[in-house]
């Protein structure tokens, strides 16, 4: 019954035959299990049992090795099947195979999911095979290492692969440095930003991507604090970097100008950030982000935005608003997460990694592919994200007209310049400027944000 | 011996039966799948040289089980003695030591030092408080993981970075390489191998090693033999703190090449599978790891391959050590040898 399926297989060349090898095994186990039961369990035998340990003296091995030997050649009974041709249709202009690295599960209704989906998206776009590995971090895989991952899938014929955290750094440099000849895309790195910190113009191998987040961060704080009715905002954090102190404050000044603009008092804002340490949570390593977020609600927020890789928050939220008490929660990285829990669901800002791949994967394609550092900017119309946008704000059931409207107005004043967000004047934590009045801070600045604002309660991760 | 090598082999085969039983169940053809085991193991130079590597680095666990088994305890704080291998090695490779040529070897020595003080204190518990050394242990890598944690987003973290995803990366002049090119782990092969024959020696062929067994076997009479039962807890402790500080060590300065909080990774409980398996017999401890090792490396080409959930090695592993207890326990394996070998002869 359960061999139904198939009765030959073939791999790699070599043909299984299952029919055979039962109907041969059959006899031989038919014949152990008649042993078996016979000998053991007829109570004149019984005794037998106990004298196995006198086994040693009366054994004879070479009649028991030929026993295992046959009973393995048996299981092994195989002959080569006809090569089916490779069907790699080799197509100039296009890659057949691609690898996409995820740091979490591709169905995290997150961070890893929205990769995979972009992967999903080159599979429709070219036709290309993507091979996936998930749970790619120490926790999850510690004895698996990214390089290791990038080179098995370029053994399988991969030309392009995707390296889809920042945690990866160290293995897709290896990974880039060991394999020049192979295209690599490490999403949210900084390997390929000319001015940056961390250029590495040896890996001509290695381009970055990432999305103006900024925007839809901005709204997601700016559509918490137009729905929050205490002005308490939980801000669920990840670890501390740079990345995660420049979103966490283009939610805050996002939070600060929707409550100012609803007539609030700046005072009367308290948005608090927790980070747990982790882009997702990992038992006995990181906070646990249920318990952070059931704190939160304790301490008198009414509205959490959760910057993390998969929606614990949602679930929490719903929950808690479940028993009755009115509180509303904003998601983070998939377009879809608002499905998770759609009644407390004030919007989610998202990535759409598909375009930008499908670009990465067409330029390998066509030999056009080069180490770029792309930083790209979302397509709002009105402050409403086009179908197309590299990154957006998508709302939810439980966000009112109201708060609909003044997002989309806000939005739309930043006139797509992700300056125009951290428009000055703006200070740090510590009172040192990031930009005076009537300034605007670079993007150089901006990426490397060294500091959460002024205004804002929560560690910035400084020494 | 003949004996106990036919004895294993059955029980190997059937075991294999078992997790092919339950892969079929699963609607996954199980040939498939040993062949990309097998080929992901040990298709190149590169696989084998992480297979043994793993391997190594689960069989130091499985010795560490081992010696205080022959005290008849158990010593569940392995993982945490690994993480304090770990962390000894990232305390030197923090230091100016870090940037001379025997770096590796301080790295090593510094491991096995901070692994045994952890073993020390396990054996402490047990002895002066009488704490059960299985919760002792369990408490022990509860403090060890807290403290890692703390290091990684604490003093020692990445500049303006506060993440749990690691340390910056040890020195290069710190890290144990393979043989030329290659990432062939010589080195860890040579400790292993040390470790292994200095423990035979230790527990067949010392008064030393007689002793630890005596207070294993009872240890009220070892104790009226005038055999200082507490004493040789604490070295049994010690000694395999030392060897587990050593893989913990290895797993720092030769896989991950930084600190991270879970640099066990969860070896030291698989070591503790292993030792189950394989008894009091280092010879077995070696060959289960080597299998173990196996699976593990290759697993990932059920997900990259097959497209498999990346959970599958694991339910292999697991249905092969169950199945491996019930046949020992049941001892269907020297029954059937019996039967196989010696149907005529009377026992009686």
């Amino acid at each position: 019954m359960l061999i139904q399926f198939h009765f030959t297989y073939c791999y790699k060349n070599v043909k299984f035959y299952f029919l055979s090898l039962i109907k041969v095994n059959i006899q031989l186990f038919g014949a152990i299990i008649f042993c078996i039961s016979w000998k053991i369990f007829h109570p004149d035998n019984l005794i037998h049992t106990r004298g196995y340990i006198l086994i040693d003296k009366t054994i004879n091995p070479k009649r028991l090795i030929f026993i295992l030997v046959c009973l393995t050649t048996l299981l092994l009974a195989v002959s080569a099947c006809s090569s089916d041709s490779d069907s790699s249709s080799s197509n100039s202009s296009s890659i057949d195979k691609f690898g996409m690295i995820l740091v979490g599960p591709r169905d995290d209704k997150g961070w890893s999911q929205a990769h995979f989906e972009g992967g999903e998206a080159i599979e429709n776009a070219i036709g290309a095979e993507m091979i996936v590995a998930d749970f790619i971090n120490p926790a999850d895989s510690p004895n698996t290492t990214v390089a290791q991952v990038a080179a098995d899938m370029i053994d399988q014929g991969a030309k392009l692969i995707f390296a889809t955290s920042d945690d990866m750094k160290d293995g897709i440099l290896e990974a880039a440095a060991s394999h020049p000849d192979v295209s690599m895309v490490w999403s949210t790195g900084d390997s390929a930003f000319k001015d940056g910190k961390d250029y590495k113009p040896e890996l001509e191998n290695l381009a970055n991507v990432m999305g103006q987040m900024e925007f839809g961060k901005y709204m997601a704080g700016c559509a918490a604090a137009s729905e929050s009715k205490s002005g308490n905002i939980g801000f669920l954090g990840p670890l501390i970097n740079d990345e995660t102190r420049r979103l966490t404050n283009a939610a805050y000044i996002g939070a600060r100008d929707c409550w100012l603009d609803k007539g609030n008092s700046i005072s009367d804002l308290n948005f608090e950030v927790i980070w747990i340490g982790f882009w997702f949570h990992i038992p006995g390593v990181t906070l646990d982000p249920t318990t952070v977020v059931n704190d939160f609600i304790d301490s008198g927020v009414d509205v959490v935005i959760s910057h993390i890789d998969t929606p614990e928050a949602l679930t929490v939220t719903d929950q808690r608003a479940a028993a009755g008490e009115d509180v509303l929660v904003v998601g983070y990285d998939y377009e879809n997460s608002c499905d998770v829990t759609p009644e407390v669901c004030i919007g989610v800002p998202y990535f759409n990694w598909g375009p930008a791949y499908i670009d990465a994967a067409k330029r390998v394609g066509n030999n056009s592919f080069s180490a770029d550092f792309q930083w790209i900017a979302p397509k709002l119309t009105n402050g409403v994200t086009a179908e197309d946008s590299m990154v957006g704000f998508k709302g939810g059931n439980a966000m009112s007209e109201e708060t609909r409207k003044r997002v989309n107005r806000l939005a739309d004043q930043l006139n797509g310049d992700i300056a125009n967000i951290f428009a000055g004047p703006i200070n740090f934590q510590d009172g040192s400027v990031l930009a005076s009045e009537g300034k605007k801070p670079s993007l150089y600045d901006i990426w490397y944000t060294p500091q959460l604002l002024e205004g804002m309660t929560g560690d910035s991760g400084g020494n | 011996m003949y004996k106990i090598i036919l004895q294993n082999s059955i029980a190997t085969f059937l075991s294999v039966i078992s997790v092919t039983i339950v892969l079929l169940i699963l609607q996954v053809m199980p040939f498939e799948i040993y062949g990309n085991l097998f080929d992901g193991s040990f298709g190149s130079l590169d696989k084998i040289s992480r297979t043994l590597l793993i391997a190594t680095i689960m069989a130091l666990a499985g010795f560490a089980l081992v010696v205080t088994f022959s005290t008849g305890l158990w010593n569940i704080g392995i993982e945490g003695q690994m993480l304090f291998g770990a962390i000894g090695a990232t305390f030197i490779a923090r230091t100016f030591l870090a940037e001379y040529f025997f770096a590796p070897i301080i790295i090593i020595i510094f491991g096995t030092l901070f692994g045994s003080f952890l073993g020390l204190l396990s054996a402490i518990l047990k002895t002066r408080f009488n704490v059960h050394e299985i919760f002792g242990g369990l408490g022990i890598n509860f403090v060890a993981s807290g403290l890692i944690v703390y290091l990684v987003i604490g003093p020692w973290k990445r500049e303006g970075i506060a993440s749990t995803g690691g340390t910056d990366l040890f020195p290069k002049s710190s890290w144990i390489n393979g043989i030329g090119d290659s990432n062939f782990p010589i080195y860890p092969i040579i400790i292993a191998i040390i470790v292994f024959i200095t423990l035979f020696i230790l527990l067949s062929r010392t008064s030393l090693g007689l002793k630890l067994i005596a207070t294993g076997t009872n240890k009220d009479a070892a104790d009226k033999f005038k055999i200082d039962s507490v004493k040789h807890i604490l070295y049994a402790f010690i000694i395999a703190g030392a060897i587990g500080g050593i893989a913990g060590a290895i797993q720092a300065a030769s896989i991950h090449h930084k600190l991270v909080p879970n640099i066990a990774g969860g070896y030291g409980f698989l070591g503790i599978l292993i030792a189950l398996i394989a008894g009091r017999n280092l010879f077995t401890v070696v060959v289960i790891s080597i299998i173990f090792a196996s699976i593990m490396v290759g697993g990932v080409q059920l997900q990259l391959r097959l497209g498999l959930d990346s959970s599958f090695p694991y339910i292999i592993e697991s249905v092969f050590v169950m199945s491996w207890l019930i046949i020992k326990a049941s001892k269907i394996d020297s029954k059937l040898l019996m039967l196989l070998v010696n149907k005529e002869t009377d026992f009686g």
